[in-house]
């Protein structure tokens, strides 16, 4: 049984992530169980999604311990989980920087959404075909959406410990893929 | 095929099985998703007619006037917006109309938090309207259950010439669960009563006779319909003994849930025997007399004040201990703090 | 000065990012400023949506009433407090659809009340359903083939009566807007303002708009002023028609 809960705020993708790895995983011939617990406003306010996926019926789909934490941002409290991979300033476990990932690699801060949802794949062990990931994108900026998942997916743990800001390398291929021109900042200042 | 299926689209993809083909409603938090989806069917199929209404006083006269006209109708509504088509669901009640309510229930009263579970509204669901009734209602737990007896309850309604409450709340109607809704066969009761234009009757909202005719001081002419319609209700109901019990020999307690609640506590089975009743009302209570009677203590756990506990304690005669899951917080954490706490006892 | 009246310490709302009811806020805040308008002797009363959130931004005493109800609130609210300047803020859905047989009562019978309309045409909260306002053919979640019915006219719907304040403006013409939320609060009866608005994420998107700027110019391209003493506005014109 693995149980994940995605944390975020209203527009910040947590339906969309969350969604996409319950159909993967239910594509897979997992019992899956998502849930949605959000607050009353369109933008900003506390959005989870708890996630359980087992081989038998989920009894119960509300999340208490989870296995995976995605944080992406601080609006839900008392979530608690083994591991944690959170935007940067989140959390102490894993922290990556979905915006500015998104932003630098695939040209907007909402494509970090995707980014996170490749870690979380990876994290939670799945491996799909990429027809198969592509067809439980959202239809608006699939391939770009496709890139971002992909290049999450990727992520070394190397990358992690070393630090994402440092980016004298690029291992990742995208030039098929890439939305349009986007300049990598030379050395980051952040 | 398997796929995953949200809660509120389990709703309305049974009431299509069932047959419906009318929708009015008003978007109202958590169930504005049923509403969508209709919006969507009437532009697939020019035979499923679909109304946004200005309110939720609209949208429940509505499907009452849908139905007389022979379609199978039904709404979908939320909170405050249950409150304001009560009105009407006394209505259907006295004229005797087929049709059915989706509510989702959320925390009230009034706009209270549009987006949070609760299970609030059990005793409006039997006494919110003026007058003596005798309501059906059901309360799925799962995805597939919504399914199930969303169809069940458009059966119900034909049968009892009645509306048909089908409760939910924030969390069954946004739960995605894999499911195979092809494997799900309920036989569907079709609509027999002719629609207007077929004959000379009247249908009306005062005390009337068989024939129709207002009988507005006439006591024996309201008891004698008074009996007639609550003798149906029990007979249909008797016929939809919905419920769920595992027995525990080595406890002294049965938990009664239901809903969303029942969800969370399943894993509870090892340490109480459980009772999910699916039919909520009528009471089950021969049910619950018949299960009730091995068990010292009976202890309800809801999201709501107490009130299935204080129907089953009519019910049984017998104190009900009650184990309240308040303001939308419903997890099994909270869930065995408050069983430990009010039935004084250790839980791991 | 005008930030007192509102809360700053519950900023940032719960608006989205590019919401025009942020602009309407600060608009009313401005105009009672500079009226003396303040917790002593008004009050701010707001209907269910989006737009029902503003009463509780402002430091004034303020009621956030049932779905469409505001104006039975408001109107025997001013009726016990007759002193009290009460001003109503609410979405096109909250005053004209279920609140819409109030509206039609309330214009009726006329009570000294200024009713500022977040007209948005949608309704924003629940994700962005067609709403009373919503123009024919508009392609909403809840009419993905387009709106099949025209909407309400407001502007007839005030006039029906001997007297009446009707004000056209959009969040895009700040200055008209100050104006009209002015003459508004000083017309002795019941006075409307309708304030065109953009709901950019759960309408303005659809639309095809990408941002809440580009909403905005289309607001400055679209509407032009009536010309002065005009008795009737047209449909794409901003301005006041009052009579009695």
């Amino acid at each position: 049984m693995g149980k994940v809960i995605i944390s975020g705020e209203g527009g910040q993708g947590v339906r969309v992530i969350s969604h996409s790895l319950a159909t993967l995983l239910a594509n897979l011939g997992y019992e899956v169980s998502l849930l949605y617990d959000y607050d009353s406003s369109v933008r900003g306010a506390m959005s989870v999604a708890y996630l359980t996926f087992d081989k038998e019926p989920i009894a119960n789909p509300v999340v208490e311990e989870a296995d995976i934490l995605l944080k992406l941002s601080n609006k839900a409290e008392g979530l608690h989980a083994v591991k944690t991979v959170c935007q940067t300033g989140l959390c102490t476990d894993e922290e990556i920087p979905f915006s500015k990932l998104g932003i630098e690699k695939f040209g907007r801060e909402v494509f970090g959404n995707m980014i996170a949802l490749g870690r979380l794949m990876a994290l939670v062990d799945v491996e799909v075909s990429e027809e198969e990931l592509a067809n439980v994108l959202p239809l608006k900026y699939r391939e770009e959406n496709l890139s971002a998942v992909l290049f999450g997916h990727h992520l070394k743990e190397e990358d992690l410990e070393r630090g994402l800001n440092s980016r004298k390398r690029r291992e990742f291929d995208f030039s098929s893929k890439q939305p349009g021109e986007i300049e990598l900042e030379a050395e980051s200042q952040a | 095929m398997r796929h995953l299926v949200q809660g509120n689209e389990a709703l309305f993809l049974g009431a299509l099985k069932a047959g419906a083909n009318f929708f009015a409603g008003y978007p109202i938090s958590p169930s504005t998703e049923i509403l969508i989806l209709s919006a969507e069917q009437a532009v697939k199929d020019p035979n499923f007619k679909f109304i946004q209404s200005e309110d939720e006083l609209a949208a429940a006269n509505a499907i009452i006037g849908a139905s007389l006209a022979g379609a199978k109708s039904f709404t979908a509504t939320a909170g405050p917006g249950f409150t304001l088509m009560q009105e009407a669901i006394g209505y259907a009640h006295e004229v005797e109309v087929p049709t059915v309510f989706f509510n989702i229930q959320r925390v009230g009263p009034a706009t209270g938090m549009p987006t949070m579970p609760a299970q609030q509204d059990i005793v409006q669901t039997n006494y919110g309207s003026s007058g003596d009734y005798y309501p059906l209602a059901f309360y799925p737990n799962s995805v597939a259950e919504c399914y199930r007896y969303a169809i069940t309850a458009f059966n119900a309604a034909e049968k009892s010439l009645s509306p048909v409450i089908l409760l939910s709340d924030a969390f069954v109607g946004h739960l995605n669960e894999v499911v195979d809704l092809d494997d799900i066969e309920v036989e569907v009761v079709p609509r027999t009563r002719p629609p207007l234009g077929t004959g000379k009757r009247f249908f009306t909202g005062l005390t009337h006779d068989d024939a129709g005719n207002p009988r507005t001081a006439d006591a024996g002419v309201y008891r004698e319909w008074l009996n007639k319609v609550k003798a149906r209700h029990e007979k249909v109901a008797a016929g939809y003994s919905d419920y769920e019990f595992s027995g525990n020999p080595a406890s002294d307690t049965l938990l009664i849930s239901y809903g969303i609640v029942s969800r969370v506590v399943a894993p509870l089975g090892s340490t109480f025997a459980l009772f999910r009743p699916i039919r909520m009302f009528p009471m089950l209570g021969d049910e619950l007399r018949n299960h009730a009677q091995g068990y010292e203590k009976i202890a309800v756990i809801e999201a709501n004040d107490g009130q299935y506990a204080c129907l089953v304690e009519r019910e049984l005669k017998r104190d009900v201990i009650h184990i309240p899951l308040l303001g939308g917080r419903i997890n099994l954490e909270l869930a065995k703090q408050g069983l430990m706490e009010k039935l004084d006892m250790e839980m791991h | 000065m005008f930030k007192d009246l509102i809360k700053l310490d519950r900023l940032p709302t719960s608006w989205c990012p590019g919401c025009g009811l942020g602009q309407i806020m600060i608009q009313l805040a401005m105009v009672m400023d500079g009226l003396g308008l303040n917790h002593t002797n008004s009050t701010v009363i707001s209907g269910v949506g989006c737009t029902g959130r503003l009463a509780g931004y402002m430091n004034v005493d303020g009621i956030y009433t049932l779905h469409g109800r505001t104006l039975p609130v408001a109107e025997a609210v001013k009726l016990v407090s007759p002193d009290l300047k009460v001003i109503v803020v609410s979405g096109d859905g909250d005053l004209a659809s279920i609140g819409g047989n109030h509206l039609l009562h309330a214009a009726r019978r006329n009570p000294d009340l200024t009713v500022l309309c977040n007209n948005n045409n949608v309704y924003g909260l629940t994700g962005g359903q067609a709403g009373p306002t919503t123009p024919r053919n508009t392609k909403t979640v809840s009419t993905p083939a387009g709106a099949t019915y025209n909407p309400v006219n407001l502007q007839n719907l005030m006039k029906a009566g001997a007297r009446y304040f009707y004000a056209k403006t959009t969040v895009y013409h700040q200055l008209h807007l100050r104006n009209c939320i002015k003459e508004a609060i000083a017309w002795p009866g019941f006075a409307f303002v309708d304030i065109t608005c953009q709901c950019i994420e759960n309408n303005g998107r659809r639309l095809g708009f990408n941002s809440a700027y580009e909403m905005l110019q289309h607001f400055k391209k679209t509407y032009r002023r009536a010309p002065d003493g005009a008795e009737t506005l047209g449909p794409d014109e901003i301005g006041i028609v009052r009579q009695g």
